[in-house]
């Protein structure tokens, strides 16, 4: 299990490969692809306070967290290394990284955390430069149908998404799992 | 030639289909919008991808542009559709965006599907029978016109629609009660021994083809909460069952993309054709002309679309106000449930966003001599947190993750992250409760469909629609704006209804003038009452068999026969009618067939 386990974890970070793009490896030579995923779900891990292992499981088939990466990649590349760079000056401290993202990031960058945030949580992707609330405000776009039903917020509301139901009939009667099950840590 | 031809393939039109295939009539079925596909999964799939997951989020024609989410101009495409997202205050009187052109001086606010299995796709599911005061509101509150028939009349051919639909429900019905929710729990213990105006409260299961087993080959439902639009695992009856059943009779022939553009008339006034014109993309305008002849006719395209049929079938001048319309019926009386939306917080968490979306409601505020001076409703309480009012869970997320505070729920408007955001969203999205009161609304000859100087796709005018509330109407939102109060306050649940906003096109005034009570209304996807029935043919469109009183071989089935809009969601009654027109069309209009029986 183990072994197959990391095998479809290296698929994954090879999948992941190409929307990083020639220009941004060279550019960041220090780090690789997988260790910049790392640092992506590290980041991603504090600014949802989940951890890392539940958030992105190993093996890690749906692979959504490419695709926000992606998107943000694509978003603001510069402002993504930032991030990046913050999440690995914060190894250890998810409270501290969180805090550093948001509140203590140039402007671009922080909205750019706030976007990679609503994106787990709704499975959408939110323009950074046109947040709702913002002048200009643009509605989000599903990533893909497999990042609406992996969306967090679900999660967090003892669910799932509509639409993707993992419980048997009559399950609405009673109470869901206790909240650590759905998002708490192993 | 083909015995019957039927325009319209939603729930009605596919189970008349059914049963005059089962009694050996053949049957051509046009659809204007796209045929059945092999499964679900694209409907599925687009529902998931849509941003706005709203009613017609999972069916095509596409509502928005791919790439850029702009909406698309409903004059572009050949079978159009209105949608939930041209009712904003800029869209709703822009027919680039909203393919109803609607004239005020209220928008109408309910959608409807063009497409094989029709509006039934996305409806709810909730099956409830009239009750006997519905069908006589002339007679028995002096409001309004009775029904021609009784429901006496009706019984069997409910009995009969509950078996074809699969519904589930508390006595005699062909499945169990779904089980309740936990919502239906915390407000059932809360009004137990209240009372709103002399009116016991009751918390009862709402009957639902929805299967609590598993029924006609399909499972029971898995608690999707997707009802609206789409059941995944087609635990919901949808018309398609129908319409495959029909199909499999070999008798019904469906033919999808056929927009009929005229019911034509005979010399002797019978009606001889339907000419349609097909398409091939959802935009491109019509590839062909055709005519198609039969014995009989059957027009179920909904109670916009029947009465825009009805009114571009002008036969050269024959016909200049329509056809069946001697009247001056078609098209007026148009009704919905307008719905009062109310939301609150529980005290303690009630888990929505689970099962179907709703499972039980208060009836037992339908009936009572507050009849006479407005409205009845239903309450129909939700499953499905705040996803009606607000579009949560995405709103609550941005307000705590952003600092905003659309929801009411993040007043300092903290930006939260981390487990402090996950602790504030679980704590307001568990305890996420709304109310739905599903008012009555009176029929006025001033809510109309006629059609429009504006085009679609396909060359053809447009349904303009003039809407208002009337003051019985809107007496009715006060009543269950106050209802709404007191169930909350009996949960100490904090309410969070939120005024109408400035410039809402759905607000309106409700009350005496200089004293009313500003107000919203939502539309409950019921489009009812624009060819009404009745036994005056001068003042009104089908008799109590849904005939045309002029045109002896053309029938007119769907919720547009209602004289009135009754306390009850109408899917139910109008399959109940529709069966039993089946049944008048193989025994009186066609009676070599072999008459489908009432059980």
């Amino acid at each position: 299990m183990i072994a197959r386990g990391r095998l479809l974890s290296l698929a994954a970070v090879a999948a992941a490969g190409p929307l990083l793009g020639l220009e941004t490896l060279a550019g960041c030579a220090a780090t690789s692809p997988r260790e910049r995923m790392d640092d992506f779900v590290r980041l991603s891990s504090s600014l949802l306070g989940i951890e890392g292992g539940k958030l992105v499981p190993d093996p890690d088939p749906l692979d959504v967290k490419s695709q926000i990466f992606g998107a943000a990649q694509n978003a603001d590349a510069s402002a993504l290394d930032a991030l990046l760079q913050t999440a690995r000056a914060h190894r250890g401290d998810a409270a501290a990284l969180a805090r550093a993202a948001l509140d203590e990031s140039p402007p671009a960058a922080a909205r750019l955390a706030r976007s990679i945030l609503l994106a787990w949580l709704l499975g959408s992707w939110y323009d950074p430069q046109h947040l709702p609330g913002s002048p200009g405000a643009s509605a989000g776009t599903v990533l893909s149908a497999q990042a609406y039903k992996e969306a967090w917020v679900w999660r967090i509301a003892q669910t799932h998404a509509m639409g993707a139901s993992d419980v048997g009939f009559g399950s609405w009667s009673n109470a869901p799992q206790a909240l650590a099950h759905f998002i708490g840590n192993d | 030639m083909t015995d019957v031809i039927i325009v319209g393939a939603g729930v009605a039109g596919a189970l008349v289909a059914k049963s005059l295939g089962e009694a050996g009539l053949t049957v051509l079925v046009l659809e204007a919008g796209e045929g059945l596909a092999q499964t679900n999964a694209a409907y599925l799939e687009r529902f998931f991808t849509a941003q706005a997951k709203v009613p017609e989020s999972a069916y095509p024609p596409d509502l928005v542009e791919a790439k850029t989410g702009a909406p698309i101009d409903p004059g572009s495409q050949n079978a159009a559709r209105p949608t939930v997202l041209s009712l904003g205050a800029q869209s709703w009187r822009d027919p680039r965006e909203s393919y109803l052109v609607q004239n005020g001086p209220l928008p109408f606010g309910s959608t409807y599907e063009r497409l094989a299995g029709g509006s039934g796709r996305h409806w709810l599911g909730t099956s409830l029978r009239l009750l006997p005061s519905d069908l006589r509101m002339a007679s028995t509150f002096g409001r309004f016109t009775d029904w021609p028939l009784s429901l006496g009349e009706l019984e069997p051919w409910y009995t009969k629609a509950e078996s074809e639909l699969g519904v589930c429900g508390e006595g005699a019905y062909p499945m169990p009660a779904i089980p309740a929710s936990l919502a239906d729990a915390h407000v059932a213990r809360a009004v137990g021994g209240l009372s709103f105006d002399g009116f016991p409260l009751h918390v009862t299961p709402t009957p639902a083809a929805r299967n609590s087993r598993a029924y006609q080959g399909r499972p029971p439902c898995q608690g999707n909460a997707s009802c609206i639009p789409i059941c995944p695992i087609g635990a919901k009856y949808d018309p398609t069952v129908a319409l495959r059943a029909a199909m499999q009779t070999g008798n019904v022939e469906l033919r999808s993309k056929c927009v009929a553009t005229q019911i034509v008339l005979a010399e002797d006034g019978s009606v001889e054709a339907v000419e349609y014109v097909r398409y091939e993309h959802q935009s491109g305008g019509p590839t062909a002309t055709e005519r198609a002849r039969a014995r009989v006719f059957v027009i179920a395209a909904h109670g916009i679309e029947t009465p825009r049929l009805l009114l571009l079938s002008k036969n050269a001048g024959r016909t200049p106000a329509g056809v069946a319309n001697g009247s001056d019926q078609v098209g007026r009386n148009l009704m919905d449930h307008p719905i009062y939306l109310a939301w609150a917080l529980a005290k303690q968490p009630v888990f929505g966003y689970r099962g179907p979306l709703s499972t039980s409601g208060i009836e037992s505020l339908r009936d009572g001599a507050f009849r006479s001076s407005r409205g009845a409703f239903r309450i129909e309480i939700g499953n499905d947190g705040w996803s009606f009012p607000i579009g949560d869970p995405e709103t609550t997320t941005l307000d705590f993750v952003l600092g905003l505070n659309a929801s009411g729920l993040n007043p300092s408007r903290a930006r939260l992250c981390g487990t402090a955001l996950a602790a504030a969203l679980n704590d307001a999205l568990t305890r996420q409760i709304r109310l739905a009161f599903l008012v009555e609304q009176s029929p006025d000859a001033a809510n109309r469909v006629t059609l429009s100087t504006v085009r679609d796709g396909l060359g053809l005018a447009r349904p303009q629609i003039a809407y208002d509330l009337s003051d019985y109407t809107r007496a009715g939102f006060l009543a269950a704006k106050r209802a709404a109060s007191a169930i909350f306050s009996a949960m100490g649940a904090k309410e969070f209804t939120a005024a109408p906003a400035a410039g809402d096109p759905s607000a309106f005034t409700a009350g005496a003038s200089g004293r009313g009570e500003r107000l919203r209304f939502f539309g409950a996807g019921h489009v009812i009452g624009t060819y009404r029935m009745g036994s005056d043919p001068k003042r009104c469109v089908v008799d109590a068999n849904q005939r045309s009183w002029e045109h002896h071989n053309l029938f007119l089935v769907g919720s547009g026969t209602f004289p009135t809009s009754t306390t009850a969601n109408p899917t139910l009654t109008l399959a109940a009618l529709a069966l039993r027109t089946a049944r008048a069309i193989a025994t009186e209009a066609l009676p070599t067939g072999n008459a489908p029986a009432t059980r």
